[in-house]
């Protein structure tokens, strides 16, 4: 399988709070900030993404992973081509529960006045945090939503190497919004990788066992640095309920090595995913 | 190939239904229909014999149902014991709209009551692990897609994947849904309904109709399969996103256009090489003229000539089952040499230059084919079938 670069992440928890801030809501490690507080108000930032999407309505799980995505630094430089083809990006999202909060409103509406609105229903697909995302990057490549079985994290890391092997994508926004917790890893081909410089990207050297690669290594690339993790062992952990992350904190850990751990390793982080 | 439909249970029902031209649309008996812009729909009728199945296995949703009974024909008709699942490296995908959401998780019509609707089956990932505990498919190797309308499409799809990989040796893939009230409600307040029958394609088009189901593909790859088994290869996929509308498709089908030429980059064919499309073909009237455009743009010309037919006038739009009962058809169509017609339409009612087929099939000797399905979040989704002989070249595939 083709060895994965992950170059940005996004993090977004309810309340509006995105990067470290957004982790420590929802997670805990040794030396974590204190939780924030939740803001009252809703987030300027999700404002300007409605306007953006051009949707009057967005479950608040789609905006959780909406304000994710657009947390991600914008001017990291993107591997592949700064005029790269649109229909070459793309949306792969997991989910157990969905725009949960739209399909409760159906519920009572069905139940109440025995009917349904049109707005309400066309938002209660299970892809429609995809769809949303896809709008926000400009993603008209290949979108699939997928449940968060256990070992999802994987399904969609495999998932994309496939495209990218196959040669039909060179960027994947890799998703998992549920709950109170959105994660958006951005996701492209590590082969052809230049020396990096200042850039940070998270190499993924082994899924589930498996080295990635064509020759089953990785390189760093020249001159970066070539920290190497086990992503199990990373000492974070979710606090709170959040059942539906349970099963695979994979992403989690990822963005707390690419948030969190700063400045202790930059340039190329291998990580193995077991 | 299994499949269960508004034309009835098992594969021959589906095929003999519809190149005799017949539909399974009817009036609605399985919930209320008041407030419904109209009140037919390619519902199954639950058989004594399939309540049985249900109470018998101890399945209580109409989509499991569905699906198992979709499955249990695929792996008959393949020769494989649901025992030797466990033992190969078998997975298990399904693709499926709102899954077990939105439905009554129930066959028991007494426990049906509208105003007071079942939330049990919210998790998009419950059918899965039902279908793996039923049909001793190992814990991991299930994976279920949910991409609207193109669900079906996208898990055969994705089925390829896991073959082309070598980490599976076979894999069942499909779609399967259910209908139910909340659902047709919510289609109705959208206006997606026709008022009188879908016409697809056609002059006097104002709408689709519903209906529910499942269709299941064994896949094996090419050096794995038994020899004389496969009905036809499948050879490629092709994925895109309209970033239009949540519920509208891009009005110049630029999306779908892209993922037919992917799915053709995909599976190593020139457009010559395509005889036939099963087209999505809904009905509506954005819809329709996407596709039209989009088919246009790729064939050009040659438009005119390729045997297109729908056959959701037959059994109505099953949803995320709709891509896996189109794919059956498909391969069916290649497996016969012959296309079924869209019912309702006449060659003088069609309102764009395409070869839709109409009133009685064409038989006619099919190389490859294509499938589309185009869902709700602009998902888009092409899976092309060859014939397992006679292909003019050489592609990777597996074979179904």
């Amino acid at each position: 399988m083709t060895a994965l670069a992950i170059t940005d992440v996004g993090v977004a928890t309810a309340g509006g709070a995105t990067g470290v801030s957004a982790l420590a809501a929802i997670a805990t490690w040794a030396g974590a900030p204190s939780r924030p507080e939740r803001p009252a108000a809703e987030p300027v930032a999700s404002i300007a993404i409605r306007r953006r999407t051009g949707l009057r309505y967005l479950d608040p799980v789609v905006e959780l992973g909406a304000v994710a995505l657009d947390s991600m630094s914008r001017d990291a430089p993107s591997l592949t081509s700064p005029d790269c083809d649109d229909f070459r990006t793309g949306i792969l999202a997991a989910t157990r529960l969905g725009p949960s909060s739209t399909r409760q409103q159906l519920y009572r509406s069905l139940a109440e006045r025995r009917t349904v609105s049109g707005t309400l229903f066309s938002n209660c697909g299970y892809n429609v945090a995809g769809a949303v995302l896809a709008k926000l990057a400009g993603a008209r490549g290949p979108g699939l939503t997928i449940a968060a079985q256990r070992g999802w994290s994987e399904r969609l890391f495999r998932l994309a190497g496939s495209f990218f092997a196959r040669g039909q994508a060179d960027r994947f926004y890799l998703s998992h919004a549920d709950g109170d917790l959105a994660i958006v890893l951005c996701v492209e081909p590590a082969r052809g990788l230049d020396p990096p410089g200042d850039r940070r990207q998270m190499i993924v050297a082994s899924l589930a066992g498996d080295p990635l690669g064509a020759d089953g290594r990785v390189r760093a690339p020249e001159g970066a640095a070539a920290t190497r993790v086990q992503i199990r062992a990373t000492p974070v952990r979710l606090v709170g309920e959040t059942p539906a992350w349970n099963d695979d904190l994979t992403f989690l850990r990822l963005a707390w090595w690419w948030l969190a751990s700063e400045p202790s390793w930059c340039g190329a982080l291998h990580v193995s995913l077991e | 190939m299994g499949c269960i439909s508004a034309l009835g249970r098992g594969v021959p029902a589906l095929w003999n239904g519809l190149i005799s031209g017949s539909s399974g649309i009817r009036p609605i008996l399985e919930f209320a229909t008041d407030g419904l812009r109209n009140v037919h729909a390619g519902c199954i009728e639950l058989a004594p014999e399939l309540v049985e199945l249900g109470r018998s296995r101890g399945i209580e949703s109409r989509l499991e149902l569905f699906a198992t009974c979709a499955i249990d024909e695929a792996l008959a008709d393949a020769g494989l014991d649901p025992g030797t699942l466990a033992k190969r490296r078998a997975a298990l995908v399904l693709g499926t709209s709102l899954g077990m959401s939105l439905v009554a998780a129930t066959l028991r019509a007494e426990l049906l009551d509208p105003g007071r609707p079942d939330t049990s089956g919210a998790d998009l990932a419950l059918i899965a692990d039902r279908l793996a505990k039923r049909f001793h498919v190992a814990e991991g190797s299930t994976m279920v897609l949910s991409t609207a309308c193109a669900s079906g499409t996208h898990a055969i799809a994705m089925a390829r994947d896991l073959l082309a990989d070598e980490r599976c040796e076979v894999v069942l893939a499909g779609g399967a849904d259910s209908l139910d009230r909340m659902k047709y409600l919510g289609h109705s307040a959208l206006g997606t309904l026709t008022h009188g029958v879908p016409r697809p394609f056609s002059r006097s088009r104002d709408g689709t109709l519903f209906g529910e189901g499942a269709a299941f593909l064994v896949l094996e790859r090419d050096d794995r399969r038994a020899p004389g088994r496969a009905y036809a290869r499948l050879r490629g996929a092709g994925y895109t996103t309209d970033i239009h509308h949540l519920t509208a498709p891009d009005p110049n089908g630029r999306g779908a256009a892209r993922a037919i030429r992917a799915a053709l980059h995909d599976a190593r064919l020139e457009l010559d090489d395509v005889d036939h499309v099963n087209l999505h073909g809904s009905g509506t009237a954005l819809n329709d003229d996407a596709e039209a455009r989009a088919l246009i743009d790729v064939f050009g010309d040659r438009a005119r000539d390729l045997a297109c037919t729908s056959i959701k006038p037959a059994v109505g739009h099953a949803m995320g089952a709709a891509g896996a009962i189109e794919a059956v058809s498909t391969v069916l169509a290649i497996h016969h040499g012959a296309v079924p017609p869209t019912l309702h339409v006449t060659a003088s009612d069609l309102a764009f230059p395409l070869g839709v087929v109409t009133e009685r099939p064409r038989r006619l000797p099919l190389r490859n084919a294509i499938s589309n399905s185009f869902g709700f979040g602009g998902a888009n989704g092409v899976v092309v079938f060859g014939a397992t002989d006679g292909a003019r070249r050489p592609a990777e595939g597996a074979h179904a």
